[in-house]
């Protein structure tokens, strides 16, 4: 029989049994909206998987000394830790210093960039009552947006507590970040522990609105960190306005929503400030009597090679070459440092998470799928009450000369045609599950890609294929004698 | 109707069509596998935290200092120190107070222990009534007392889990010694600068029973991890005599771990009376009105007292402001926090129930349609409609429930291998909460879902079997 009749009949007969062929699409397409909804979950997320994979911060091989290695305490998968063993007593602990930058940076020549960075915050002073200037003149932070609206205005702009990353000019160059205005600090502002600040781009403005902030001083408040160590008597307590970066994942902001992805990995270098290494506590006690002999050299040699950093960061040229990096890293880390580092590269680390959330998808693969799979026993059952009811009709046409493979075709026909049904109709219903989840899950914001339309139509053609064979074949079974027998 | 003739019936009906009946039992066992799993995962997981968030209703932690939501949603807190040893007496004075202990939690020690060398998650420097407050159990040995904060002696309490990490599974551990290291990023051996210290070596005087479940919910400040180690406020480190006034430093939470803390305390941990928790809170509010914050210049005389944090724009901010905590608080917020996972997962079971719930209501169409001829026979003969409908939708409960004694039945099998995957992901070691076997309260919850359903869903069809006329049936007989 042609495909067109085929499907001509399967069509008419669905609809001599409307009331159940639509519980059966029905049910199909419930089933499939809850796949369709899930395929577009994972696919959303894998999204953002890739954009960080792509990002700088994936590619970042990180070697820090084995005391200080804090995330080995949050490896182990479901389960608590107390401790984790780092080495043997009695052994001086590893420090990592500004010479060990340029020690791995003339080992380790796959690596294109060497730096290292600290995390960490700042507390600037706010506008006293006294300044009644709102501009943000010298020596304090403007409010912000402190209007009566806004009432409990977050103290983030009232105390201008500012996240800081303390770091070296390489740092910029490793993470690909551009200046909108003004300049970058250099290694001699590193030796001398320089208090200079380069703003993101969001907190520029957040600060100085549109004006430019360049030669503008933040106060740090003597109640915080930063002020403290400054309060001991090493004079200036401001640190100038020396630059501002561009939005720190470029022009990608187009990008971005092509992927349909509302923060990109690097977005929140935006709400920082940059400052030098050793202007801030608790880096800033190295330098001092030292004056920084800046020698404009790079950091590492000379004035500063004592000086001790957090963590010595790699990074290699691409992601496909950072096997090769980490490769050369690790010879040189177990001739230099023996056992008393850890080196970790984010790529692994993420693989790694990735595996486990693997088992994740699966068990919901399987809830996801549950719907589906019970309304495809709906088909396999309501298609053989069909056989048994039509047994006659079947015998007839079959007296009169159907094949078969006809009869086998004609029933398979109804079955995909119902199961096509309810695919369509499911991923509908799947653009209104994906829309109610994300609101659910903050973290993702899904919507129904491609793969989510796959999912759903692929999925209820698969299953209506293979839960209506059975019937097919009971029918194509008919014996027309038997048949027209019947009553 | 006579009940042994609605069962003769439905027995009869499910031999007659076996196949069928299987399948529409199977559909159903499906959904209810699926619910009673993700009913016991939430049922358990809800019982476990509500149980820790009511066992620590009454402890109050308060901090000097101020919380802000940031805008991408983390959070920040500056904490400063301004409480004193006079505090915690006025504290004790009152009615509503049973025991406080100053906190001074350090997170991240590296420490000593029988030649190797660890990196312990979390320790502080407490008083003795904190065993009180968060009612800890001694497993050997005795808890720090007043006499060891006297005589400012370095001895250690520590929690079983870091003991059989630290000296093995061989207690006792009474005697041992453990020698805490200088925090690497604090840079010691820079003499004069802040934090300087030298190694400590410190004697365990008592092991402290832990509670696993306590141990899991991630607190909102990594600072406030479970502190496995103590030691007494004048000892090692943060030994400062009282009364020389210290220099005030301010703590930063989430990144740094550049602990630096001396007298006065930031944190006082406060065991109210039952149900006093909001007294002592104003308690300590009031205690606390018109401190100024450590180091900030004498500037407007504060007007406004301490609140939680956040000060309406103008007021003078060098006024001290209170944070408080209460681990019932986290508890909950971790319920919060794994509500949306669970929230997903009901969501696509319901929806497998109502596909079941479809799938039952057209096999009943079906059969109702082959069965008008007996149906009305029985009319014909005297049946009423009530006693049809009856018997449909009673065929239609008795294939349910059997789907969901099958469904309970496969949830033994399915909730074990839901927990080791997706329940598993949720990322807070919640194994420490959920059973490993589907709860009762479920299962029960489950067959009761069966039967509704099946009442439900067969209710229509056996509407339209008591519809039919005997007249037309007898006409083709």
């Amino acid at each position: 029989m042609r495909i067109r009749a085929l499907l001509w009949v399967a069509i008419r007969q669905s609809r001599l049994r409307l009331v159940e062929s639509s519980l059966i699409v029905l049910g199909i397409a419930m089933g499939a909206a809850v796949v369709t909804a899930f395929a577009s979950l994972i696919a959303s997320a894998g999204t953002q998987v890739r954009a960080f994979a792509e990002s700088p911060l994936a590619r970042e091989i990180s070697v820090v000394p084995r005391e200080e290695d804090y995330m080995a305490l949050w490896q182990t998968t479901g389960g608590f830790v107390p401790a984790v063993p780092v080495g043997p007593a009695g052994v001086a602990p590893a420090r990592l210093t500004m010479g060990d930058i340029a020690r791995v940076r003339d080992a380790v020549t796959s690596a294109r960039h060497v730096y290292t960075y600290h995390y960490g915050g700042l507390s600037f002073q706010p506008k006293s009552a006294a300044s009644g200037d709102d501009t943000g003149e010298e020596g304090s932070v403007t409010t912000g947006v402190s209007s009566p609206s806004t009432g409990g205005a977050s103290l983030l702009q009232q105390r201008g507590f500012v996240g800081i990353i303390a770091t070296v000019p390489e740092y910029f160059r490793a993470y690909g970040l551009k200046l909108r205005e003004g300049s970058f600090f250099v290694d001699s502002d590193v030796t001398s522990g320089a208090k200079v600040i380069v703003l993101g781009d969001r907190l520029a403005r957040r600060l100085f609105g549109d004006a430019s902030p360049i030669g503008r001083e933040l106060v740090t408040d003597p109640s915080s960190p930063g002020g403290q160590a400054e309060s001991l008597g090493r004079g200036a307590r401001g640190y100038q306005v020396i630059g501002v970066l561009m939005p720190a994942s470029g022009a990608s902001s187009a990008e971005r929503d092509r992927r349909s992805m509302s923060v990109g990995p690097l977005d929140y270098l935006d709400d920082l400030g940059f400052v030098p290494l050793t202007s801030m506590a608790p880096y800033s006690g190295q330098v001092g009597a030292s004056t920084g002999a800046g020698t404009g050299t790079d950091a590492g040699t000379g004035a500063d090679a004592d000086v001790q950093v957090p963590a010595v960061y790699v990074m290699p040229p691409s992601a496909d070459e950072s096997a090769v990096t980490l490769d050369e890293l690790r010879r040189f880390a177990e001739r230099d440092y023996q056992d008393r580092v850890t080196i970790r590269s984010e790529i692994d680390e993420m693989k790694r998470a990735l595996r486990e959330m693997r088992s994740q998808a699966l068990g919901g693969v399987l809830l996801a799928s549950a719907g589906l799979v019970i309304a495809s026993i709906n088909i396999l059952n309501l298609m053989l009450a069909r056989v048994l009811r039509r047994t006659k009709a079947i015998g007839v046409s079959v007296a009169l000369g159907a094949s078969r493979r006809d009869v086998f075709a004609q029933l398979l026909a109804e079955s995909l045609v119902l199961g096509v049904a309810g695919g369509v109709v499911g991923v509908v219903l799947g653009y209104a599950a994906t829309s109610l989840m994300s609101r659910v899950t903050q973290g993702l914001s899904a919507s129904v890609g491609t793969w989510g339309v796959l999912a759903g139509v692929g999925a209820s053609l698969v299953a209506s294929a293979v839960f209506g064979v059975y019937p097919a074949h009971l029918a194509a079974r008919t014996v027309a004698v038997d048949a027209l027998r019947r009553d | 109707m006579l009940p042994s003739v609605v069962l003769a019936s439905a027995y009869h009906n499910v031999r007659r069509r076996p196949l069928r009946s299987v399948l529409t039992i199977l559909q159903i066992g499906i959904g209810i596998a699926c619910v009673v799993s993700v009913l016991s995962y939430r049922t358990s997981l809800s019982a476990g935290i509500n149980r820790v968030a009511r066992e620590s209703e009454d402890i109050v932690v308060a901090s000097g200092g101020s919380e802000t939501r940031t805008e991408s949603g983390g959070w920040i807190r500056e904490t400063y120190a301004i409480f004193s040893d006079e505090d915690a007496e006025a504290l004790l004075a009152s009615p509503d107070v049973e025991a406080v202990s100053p906190v001074a939690p350090q997170a991240l020690l590296i420490v000593e222990a029988e030649g190797m060398r660890y990196l312990v998650r979390a320790g502080a420097a407490v008083g003795p009534d904190y065993a009180r407050v968060y009612g800890l159990e001694m497993a050997e040995g005795a808890f720090i007392a007043r006499s060891d904060v006297e005589s400012r002696s370095n001895v250690v309490v520590i929690a079983e889990a870091l003991a059989r990490v630290l000296f093995g599974s061989r207690p006792p551990y009474v005697g041992k010694t453990i020698t805490v290291l200088p925090n690497g990023r604090a840079m010691p051996e820079t003499p004069g600068v802040a934090g300087a210290h030298p190694s400590v070596a410190y004697k365990v005087i008592g092991v402290f029973r832990d509670d696993e479940a306590k141990a899991s919910i991630p607190f909102i400040s990594p600072m406030r991890d479970i502190a496995l180690m103590l030691w007494p406020t004048t000892a090692g480190p943060s030994a400062v005599a009282p009364g020389v006034p210290g220099a005030a430093k301010a703590v930063m939470s989430g990144t740094s771990a550049a602990k630096l803390y001396a007298y006065p305390y930031t944190t006082m941990a406060i065991k109210a009376a039952a149900g006093r928790n909001a007294a002592v809170r104003e308690l300590v509010k009031s205690m606390v009105l018109g401190r100024k914050r450590p180091g900030r210049p004498q500037s407007a005389p504060a007007a406004s007292g301490a609140d939680d944090g956040d000060p309406t724009p103008g007021t003078d901010d060098s006024a001290a402001s209170i944070v408080f905590e209460t681990p019932a608080d986290a508890a909950r917020m971790f319920m919060e926090a794994i509500s949306s996972l669970t929230l997903l997962l009901g969501g696509a079971v319901l929806i497998a129930l109502v596909v079941s719930g479809i799938g039952i209501l057209s096999i009943m169409m079906v059969s109702v349609v082959e069965r008008s001829r007996e149906v009305g026979l029985r009319r014909a003969l005297g049946a009423s409609r009530a006693a049809i409908v009856a018997q449909f939708t009673f065929d239609s409960v008795a294939l349910s429930l059997a789907g969901g004694v099958l469904g309970v039945i496969a949830s033994m099998g399915l909730y074990p291998l839901l927990q080791s995957t997706i329940f598993a992901g949720a990322g807070f070691f919640v194994r420490a909460f959920v059973t490993p076997y589907p709860s009762p309260v479920a299962a029960l919850a489950g067959l009761g879902l069966a039967a509704a359903f099946g009442a439900l869903f067969g209710l229509l069809p056996a509407v339209q079997a008591a519809r039919v006329e005997p007249a037309e049936i007898l006409r083709e007989l």
